[in-house]
C-alpha cells in the first residue's frame, strides 16, 4: 500500500536530496518550501506522515507540528523534524507534538530508517 | 550515485549564492532595522539555510564557519549581542569569505579555513555576559551533530563525532558503530534486560510503542512481557493513553549505540532502562544508555512538562507565529506530484513565491522557438486571402493570437526584477564610503521594474563602476558638503522605469558635478573637439565616454569622469541600450542606461540594399528620410548631405557591401547618432517594419561586425540585422568632428 510523505524544508537541495532518498514504489514524498504551504497542503490530502525542517518562512516547524496535531485526522499522524539543530536546543513543551528528531546532517540509512519506522513499514 | 551527488552539489551552489545575497542584504539592513524581529529572523535564516543544506551535501567545513556567523546571529536574535558596526563588518566579511568558499567549492578547489576571521566570529560568541555562552563553533560543528538524538555518554560515541561525508553512506555511520562495538564488548553477543515504561502522552505524539519492540525484535532473540493489569477497566480507560509496562530479554550482538537508537522516538518522555548481563548472569549497574542528553528521561520532570493542558496549543509561543504568516496563498500542492517537485517547489525565502528553475540555455532555445512559430503563422496568414480557404478563417486567427501569445509569454519568462540588480548595491555603496571616508545615503526607487535576464546580469559591473566614480569623485566629503551648503550625507539615487518602449536606469548623485571647463580642455588637447568647442556644447559631456580621454593619473583632476567610461559605454551598447549623461555644476551628475526590455526580440526595419535585404534595429534609427538622387556634397573630403540645412555625413550601403548595378535613382537615408553625432546610412529601398526574433550568428560569422545576429523573415528567408553603429564606425565618416551640431540635442550614444 502506497504511502504519501509531506516533507517542508526552504532549502530546495535538501527537499531534492529527501525526495530522493525516500521515494520508492511505496512511497510518495510531496514537498512544500515553507510552513504555511505544509498546513495547506495536509489540510487537502491525506498524508502518512509530516517531515519537517524548524526554521522556515512562515509557519516553523514545531507551530506546524502544533497546528497539525489539532486536525482530528492527524492526531495520531507520525511527525518528525529533520533540522540541523538538536532537540536539546527547543524548549521540551514546545516538542510535545514531536514523534521524532533527526538532525542534519544525516545519513541516508537513518533518514529511511526513521521513516519507515514511522510508517511501520 | 556520483552523479546523484554532482546534482545535488550543483543545486547547493545555486542555492548558496541566492541565499548569500539574501544574507547580505538582510546583514546591510541589521543595524539599520534594529528591533525588526521578521528581518532579523529572515536573515538568521539565510545563514541557517545555507548551514543545513552545506551540511547535508557533505560540505562540512562550509557548514562549520556557516555555523560561526549563524551563531552571531542566534546570539544577536536572542538579545545578548548588541547590533554595532564592528559586528556588522565582522558578519559582512565573514560572509563574504564563504561567498568565495562556495565558488572555490564549486571550482573544486576548496579554500583553508580563515583562521582569523573564526577566531574573530568566536569572540564575538565569547564576551557573552552570560554565564552560558553559545559555544565556539568549533565545539558544534554540524558535521559533528550526532546523527540522532539519543547521545552516546559512553566514549565509544566518540567515534561519532568526527565530521563524517554524508556521501558514503555505506561507510560511514555503520562502521562507526562497528568500532565502537569492537572497543565496547570484545565478547559480542550481549544480554539486555529492558524495561520500557512509555510516558502516558506517547500515543499523542504519534508514537507507536510496538514498533521499538519490533525494532528489539531484528536486533536479536526476545522475550517480551508486560503486565496487562495496569489497564484500568473499560471505563475508566482513556484510549489514547498508554498504560502498559513492557520488560524485554534481548540477546543480541548489536552495539550499545545500536540499542540507543531503538528508542529514539520514546525517550523523550519515556522511561527506560537497559541493564546488561555478562555470560556469567551479572547484572551491570543500568542506566548509562537509557540517558538522552537532550531531554528529560526522569519521569518526574515529564509529569511537570506534561501537566499543561492541551501541550500542542499551549506549546506555541508568540515568537513562533511569524509576522508574515500572511504570505499570498501560494499555489496548491499535487499530491501525486513526484520528487522531481521536491527541486521546483522552491523560491529562495526572501521571494515567497513558487518558482522553477530551468536552464538559462533551454529558455533562450524555446524563445527563438516561440519566435519563429510567431513567424510561421504570420506567413500562414497569407492562405486567408485564397477564397476556399474560407472554412479556416477563425483557426487561423486563432492561431495567430495563441503564437503571440506564447512568444510574449516565453519573453516574459526572461525578466526578472532589477531589484536583483539593485539588491547588491547598498554593499558596495557601504565598504566604498567607508574607505573614501564618506558618508553616503543610498535611495533605490523603481526595483520593481523588470528586464532581460542578460541585461540584468551584464549591467552589474557597469553599475558598480559608475558608483565608485561617484563615490570616490563625485560626492565631496562630509566637511566639503556642509561648507557648500548641503546636507553632510551625499545622496546616490539608483532609479528604474519605463520610458517609452525601453527600461532606463538612472544612478544620480547630488555632488559637484562634471568640470566642463576641463572635460573641454582635455578633449582639444586629444583632438577630440576643435579648438574653440564652447563649454556648453552638448558633446562635450559625451566626450567623457570617448577611450582613452582619461588616463588612470587624471582620475582626481576630473573628478575621476571618464576613468574607463568607455568600457561603460561598450558593455552597454552590447546589450543594444544607450548610456547618456545629464550634470549640472555643483547639483550632481546622473548617468542614464536606456535598454530594450528584452535581448531577444527587436522592432526593425526592414531595408534592401543591391538586392539584399537587411533588418536594422529600430532603436538605431532617428529619422527616415528620402534622397532624391542629388549627388552628395563633399566636406572635407567626405560625402555629407544637407538634412534641414544641416550637414550630415553620409555612408553609402552600396559602396561598403562593394553591390553592383547602378545606384537607384531615389534612395533613403537612415538617420543615426555615433559618438554624439547625426550621420546618414543610405539604403536603396524601405521595405516596412518588423519584429524580429534575434539569433544568435554561427562562431565564423561572429568577427563580421556589421551584423548582430540574423533572423527569421516572415517569408522564412533569413536576414541579416544590421548594426549601424559598427558600420558607421567602420567607415570612419562620422571621425571628423567638423560638422555642427545642433543646439539642444541630449547626447546620447545609441547603438
Amino acid at each position: 500500500m502506497g504511502k504519501t510523505i509531506l516533507h517542508a524544508d526552504d532549502s530546495p537541495s535538501i527537499r531534492r536530496w529527501v525526495a530522493e532518498q525516500l521515494n520508492d514504489a511505496e512511497v510518495t514524498v510531496v514537498s512544500v518550501a515553507d510552513g504555511d504551504l505544509a498546513l495547506q497542503a495536509i489540510q487537502k490530502n491525506a498524508y502518512d506522515l509530516l517531515l519537517t525542517d524548524l526554521e522556515m518562512p512562515g509557519l516553523d516547524g514545531l507551530a506546524l507540528a502544533s497546528a497539525v496535531r489539532e486536525i482530528p485526522e492527524y492526531r495520531f499522524l507520525p511527525i518528525l523534524i529533520l533540522s540541523s539543530r538538536k532537540p536539546a536546543e527547543v524548549d521540551p513543551i514546545r516538542r510535545l507534538a514531536v514523534t521524532g528528531w533527526i538532525v542534519k546532517p544525516a545519513e541516508p540509512e537513518q533518514l529511511r530508517r526513521w521513516v519507515r519506522r514511522s510508517l511501520h513499514r | 550515485m556520483g552523479a546523484a551527488d554532482d546534482r545535488f552539489l550543483q543545486m547547493f551552489f545555486e542555492e548558496a549564492r541566492e541565499l548569500l545575497l539574501s544574507l547580505e542584504e538582510g546583514l546591510m539592513e541589521l543595524e539599520r532595522r534594529q528591533g525588526d524581529r521578521t528581518h532579523l529572523d529572515k536573515t538568521f535564516r539565510a545563514a541557517h539555510s545555507i548551514k543545513g543544506a552545506a551540511a547535508m551535501v557533505g560540505l562540512g567545513a562550509l557548514a562549520e564557519f556557516t555555523h560561526g556567523i549563524e551563531a552571531v546571529l542566534d546570539r544577536i536574535r536572542s538579545g545578548t549581542l548588541a547590533v554595532d558596526s564592528d559586528v556588522i563588518s565582522t558578519l559582512l566579511e565573514a560572509r563574504d569569505h564563504l561567498s568565495v568558499a562556495v565558488e572555490a567549492e564549486a571550482a573544486n578547489s576548496p579554500l583553508p579555513a580563515p583562521g582569523d576571521l573564526n577566531r574573530r566570529l568566536l569572540s564575538l560568541l565569547r564576551d557573552a555576559s552570560l554565564p552560558d555562552p553559545v559555544p565556539p563553533p568549533s565545539a558544534s560543528i554540524p558535521a559533528g551533530y550526532p546523527a540522532a538524538k539519543v547521545e552516546r555518554k559512553k566514549p565509544s560515541g566518540e567515534a561519532k563525532s568526527k565530521p563524517r561525508i554524508p556521501k558514503s553512506k555505506k561507510t560511514s555511520s555503520p562502521m562507526d558503530m562497528a568500532i565502537g562495538s569492537f572497543a565496547e564488548h570484545a565478547s559480542g553477543v550481549g544480554y539486555y534486560r529492558i524495561t520500557l515504561k512509555p510516558g502516558p502522552e506517547i500515543l499523542r505524539r504519534g508514537v507507536n510503542p510496538l514498533g521499538v519492540l519490533d525494532e528489539l525484535r531484528e536486533l536479536g532473540p526476545t522475550r517480551v512481557a508486560t503486565d496487562p493489569n495496569l489497564v484500568p477497566p473499560l471505563e475508566e480507560m482513556d484510549p489514547e493513553r498508554c498504560y502498559l509496562v513492557w520488560t524485554i530479554e534481548v540477546e543480541t550482538d548489536a552495539t550499545p549505540d545500536r540499542l540507543d537508537d531503538v528508542f529514539l522516538f520514546v525517550a523523550d518522555d519515556s522511561s527506560v532502562t537497559i541493564e546488561k548481563r555478562t555470560a556469567s548472569g551479572v547484572i551491570l549497574p543500568p542506566p548509562e544508555v537509557s540517558k538522552p542528553a537532550l531531554a528529560v528521561s526522569k519521569a518526574d520532570k515529564v509529569k511537570s512538562a506534561l501537566s499543561v493542558p492541551s501541550p500542542a496549543v499551549a506549546s506555541i509561543e508568540p515568537s513562533g507565529t511569524p509576522a508574515h504568516s500572511a504570505a499570498p496563498p501560494p499555489p496548491p500542492v499535487a499530491p501525486s506530484a513526484r520528487p522531481s517537485a521536491a527541486g521546483s517547489g522552491g523560491a529562495p525565502p526572501p521571494r515567497m513565491s513558487t518558482r522553477i528553475r530551468v536552464d538559462a540555455g533551454q529558455l533562450d532555445d524555446l524563445v527563438g522557438l516561440a519566435g519563429e512559430l510567431a513567424v510561421l503563422s504570420d506567413n500562414l496568414q497569407g492562405v486567408r486571402e485564397i477564397e476556399r480557404n474560407q472554412p479556416w478563417i477563425v483557426t487561423l486567427e486563432a492561431l495567430d493570437r495563441v503564437s503571440r501569445l506564447i512568444r510574449d509569454t516565453t519573453l516574459e519568462l526572461r525578466m526578472v526584477p532589477v531589484e536583483e540588480l539593485f539588491s547588491r548595491f547598498p554593499r558596495v555603496v557601504r565598504d566604498l564610503a567607508d574607505r573614501f571616508g564618506k558618508e553616503i545615503e543610498l535611495r533605490v526607487v523603481g526595483q520593481e521594474t523588470r528586464l532581460d535576464r542578460t541585461i540584468v546580469e551584464r549591467l552589474s559591473d557597469p553599475m558598480i563602476h559608475l558608483i565608485r566614480n561617484a563615490v570616490d569623485h563625485a560626492l565631496e566629503t562630509p566637511a566639503e558638503r556642509v561648507a557648500a551648503g548641503k546636507p553632510r550625507a551625499g545622496r546616490i539615487t539608483l532609479w528604474a522605469g519605463h520610458e517609452g518602449d525601453r527600461v532606463a536606469l538612472r544612478i544620480s548623485d547630488d555632488g559637484r558635478g562634471l568640470d566642463r571647463d576641463r572635460i573641454v580642455k582635455r578633449g582639444i588637447a586629444k583632438g577630440l573637439v576643435p579648438v574653440g568647442t564652447s563649454v556648453d556644447d552638448p558633446r562635450v559631456d559625451t566626450l567623457i565616454f570617448e577611450p582613452g580621454f582619461s588616463t588612470r593619473d587624471e582620475v582626481s583632476e576630473l573628478s575621476g569622469r571618464g576613468v574607463g567610461l568607455d568600457v561603460v559605454r561598450d558593455a552597454v551598447r552590447g546589450l543594444r541600450g544607450s548610456l547618456a549623461v545629464e550634470s549640472q555644476p555643483g547639483k550632481g551628475t546622473s548617468f542614464i542606461f536606456r535598454l530594450p526590455l528584452t535581448l531577444a526580440l527587436i522592432d526593425g526595419l526592414l531595408v534592401e540594399t543591391g538586392g539584399g535585404r537587411y533588418v536594422v534595429p529600430l532603436a538605431q534609427v532617428e529619422e527616415c528620410v528620402a534622397l532624391n538622387g542629388t549627388s552628395p556634397a563633399l566636406s572635407r573630403g567626405r560625402p555629407c548631405v544637407s538634412i534641414r540645412g544641416e550637414l550630415v555625413p553620409m555612408v553609402q550601403l552600396r559602396e561598403l557591401f562593394q553591390a553592383e548595378g547602378p545606384r537607384p535613382v531615389r534612395q533613403e537615408l537612415l538617420l543615426t547618432r555615433h559618438a554624439g553625432q547625426r550621420v546618414g546610412v543610405a539604403v536603396d529601398r524601405l521595405l516596412g517594419r518588423v519584429q524580429a526574433v534575434i539569433q544568435a550568428l554561427g562562431d565564423g560569422l561572429t568577427k563580421l561586425n556589421r551584423f548582430s545576429g540574423a533572423t527569421i523573415l516572415g517569408d522564412g528567408s533569413v536576414s541579416l540585422i544590421l548594426d549601424l553603429a559598427a558600420l558607421v564606425a567602420e567607415s570612419r565618416a562620422a571621425d571628423n568632428h567638423a560638422h555642427k551640431l545642433p543646439a539642444g540635442v541630449t547626447p546620447e550614444v545609441y547603438r
